[in-house]
């Protein structure tokens, strides 16, 4: 006799089943063939009408924002902006709370200092950029240009005796002409952009001052919406790729603001015109890997070549920036956690040529942070599914 | 899993001024009531309860709804509100041993709150159950907000988990000499 093992699980129903008739069952009719009034229905599980409904809803929510999203763009840069400078303010605000401050006190403390701070900033600084752009670009101007050309010309000359100048002489002028456009472009660009964010200020300030004090319990509520299944996975990720972030953001921060004060104070002392202006940039530049170096000293060689001319400034300042390199991966970085979350070289060049090519400058700042955003999520929600049993 | 039950706290407010500043909704309050009778939370003045109710999340489970498996990295402790849990292990042959239930009042899977090692056992809604959670990540924050308040809940939970380490020595102890004496007979 054979005997029949039953399974540890029930067998899973089937997602169809007959329509039972309300009329009591009727003798069966032995035939071998249906009757010709004998109806089939078949009946749609509920669990399966659920989650084709879920699935339709999903859809449109996606539709709704791939719709929305172009539209919104505005929107969604101030709260990215605000949440970066929640980042930035957040343990300040900890600090003062661990000092027995309320919460909102606290808030209410930094947020003033930050603005008086950035208002003293504005009223020194502005005029000084403003001017110093001005003057770059009158500096920059064809006539400077046709002089550093003689210049480089006559020091060839003296140098090269046999050198072709009429074909070295349009190289130079190419070159400089595209190096120079390309320069105040992007200066100009960056200028424009951070100017026109000003406006926003107060909105951003205020976003800043409720994501500060009501930041924990927005989170709160969010993520009271996960089903229970996903509900600790959820919280854990949330956690994670917050505390990843924030390290992260807030390294960038300290890293950039040191490089910067490095450079302007390297460029006072040797002298460069528009010193404060360009160290700013080299600081700001630093964020992006590889590139960003380069890009901090170029405008200062540029400058240095057109108000001088002089060859040794321009090795003193090449010899600076490298220093400052040196120091920061040396002293800076170190001592700063999390500045990187170990992207690929090859990656990170990629990501920087994309986000230079969406959107200039700021997508080349931007690019880097970003990529490290998505790859932190991603790998904590695959971490998540491996950890969690998401099903029963 | 703790089944000592302190007793609730007469509340004290007056029904007028309870009425006119009382912005606190009933959520906070059951969540509130719930927290005076744990244990871990036996210290704790009003004041600092609701810091803590701040960070509970309250959560509805349904009859033979998982709340966490064994073997997920742990997240946090769970207290229970209305209902009951079972907090079950597989044994080798995949059947589930259910080794406690848990009622009112009880929490289960605080040692989650110190690290993420994986949770040894699987915890079962065995009817509807309202339950309120405490997680790591919180009470992180908690200490590094409020230190003074954290390292009190961290002393109480420390003592709570030392008394139990007492009694498991116990057990062990009477199960050797049970051990010892069934020895002597064989």
């Amino acid at each position: 006799m054979m005997s029949v093992k039953t399974a540890g699980k029930p067998p899973r129903e089937s997602r169809f089943r007959p329509l039972r008739s309300p009329l009591p069952a009727e003798p069966p009719v032995l035939t071998g063939l249906p009757a010709a009034d004998t109806k089939i229905v078949l009946v749609l599980d509920r669990k399966l009408l659920r989650r084709a409904a879920r699935g339709v809803l999903v859809l449109a929510v996606l539709a709704a924002l791939v719709w929305l999203l172009p539209r919104i763009t505005p929107v969604l840069s101030m709260l990215a902006t605000a949440l970066l400078l929640t980042t930035a303010l957040d343990p300040l605000v900890t600090f003062l709370e661990n000092r027995d401050i309320p919460r909102a006190t606290a808030v209410t403390f930094v947020l003033v200092l930050s603005l008086l701070v950035g208002l003293i900033l504005i009223r020194l600084l502005v005029p000084v950029i403003s001017q110093e752009v001005q003057s770059l670009s009158v500096a920059m101007d064809a006539s400077a240009l046709d002089q550093i050309i003689a210049r480089l010309r006559g020091d060839l000359a003296a140098k090269i005796p046999l050198l072709r100048l009429e074909a070295v002489d349009q190289k130079i002028t190419a070159q400089l002409q595209s190096l120079v456009a390309g320069f105040l472009q992007n200066a100009f660009d960056f200028t424009l952009g951070l100017l026109s964010a000003a406006p926003n200020a107060v909105l951003i300030a205020f976003m800043v001052f409720f994501l500060l004090k009501d930041g924990r319990p927005l989170k709160k509520a969010l993520i009271a919406g996960v089903p229970n299944r996903y509900f600790e996975m959820a919280l854990l990720i949330t956690h994670k790729m917050t505390e990843q972030l924030s390290r992260y953001l807030q390294g960038q921060l300290i890293v950039a603001a040191a490089v910067a004060g490095l450079s302007v104070l390297a460029l006072y002392l040797l002298q460069v015109p528009y010193f404060f202006f360009i160290g700013v940039l080299a600081g700001l530049a630093n964020v992006i890997p590889y590139f960003g170096p380069i890009v901090g000293a170029v405008p200062a060689i540029l400058i240095a070549l057109v108000h001088t001319g002089s060859l040794n400034l321009v090795l003193a300042i090449v010899i600076a920036f490298a220093a400052i390199q040196l120091i920061e991966n040396i002293f800076i970085s170190p001592y700063v956690t999390a500045r990187s979350v170990e992207l690929h070289p090859l990656a990170i060049i990629v990501v920087i040529l994309i986000g230079g090519s969406l959107l200039g400058m700021w997508g080349m700042l931007l690019a880097v942070p970003v990529a490290s955003i998505i790859k932190v999520t991603a790998e904590l929600v695959i971490w998540g599914v491996r950890n969690y049993r998401l099903s029963d | 899993m703790n089944r000592e039950n302190g007793a609730p706290r007469a509340a004290v407010k007056s029904p007028l001024w309870g009425n006119i500043f009382r912005r606190r909704s009933n959520t906070a309050e059951d969540i509130l009531s719930t927290l005076r009778q744990v244990p871990l939370f036996s210290n704790m003045t009003d004041g600092e309860l609701r810091e803590f109710e701040k960070l509970i999340h309250q959560r509805q489970f349904k009859a033979g709804e998982t709340i966490f498996w064994e073997g997920e990295p742990g997240v946090g402790m769970y207290i229970i509100q209305h209902g009951a849990v079972a907090i079950c292990k597989h044994n080798r042959n995949d059947v589930r041993e259910t080794l406690v239930l848990l009622h009112d009042g009880e929490f289960f899977g605080e040692l989650a709150l110190l690290d993420e090692s994986p949770r040894s056992a699987s915890a079962i809604a065995e009817q509807n159950s309202q339950i309120i959670g405490l997680f790591r990540p919180d009470l992180f924050g908690l200490l590094e907000r409020k230190p003074r308040l954290g390292n009190k809940f961290l002393f109480q939970l420390a003592l709570i988990i030392g008394e139990r380490l007492k009694q498991t020595n116990t057990e062990i102890q009477n199960l050797r000499a049970q051990l010892d004496r069934t020895d002597v007979v064989l």
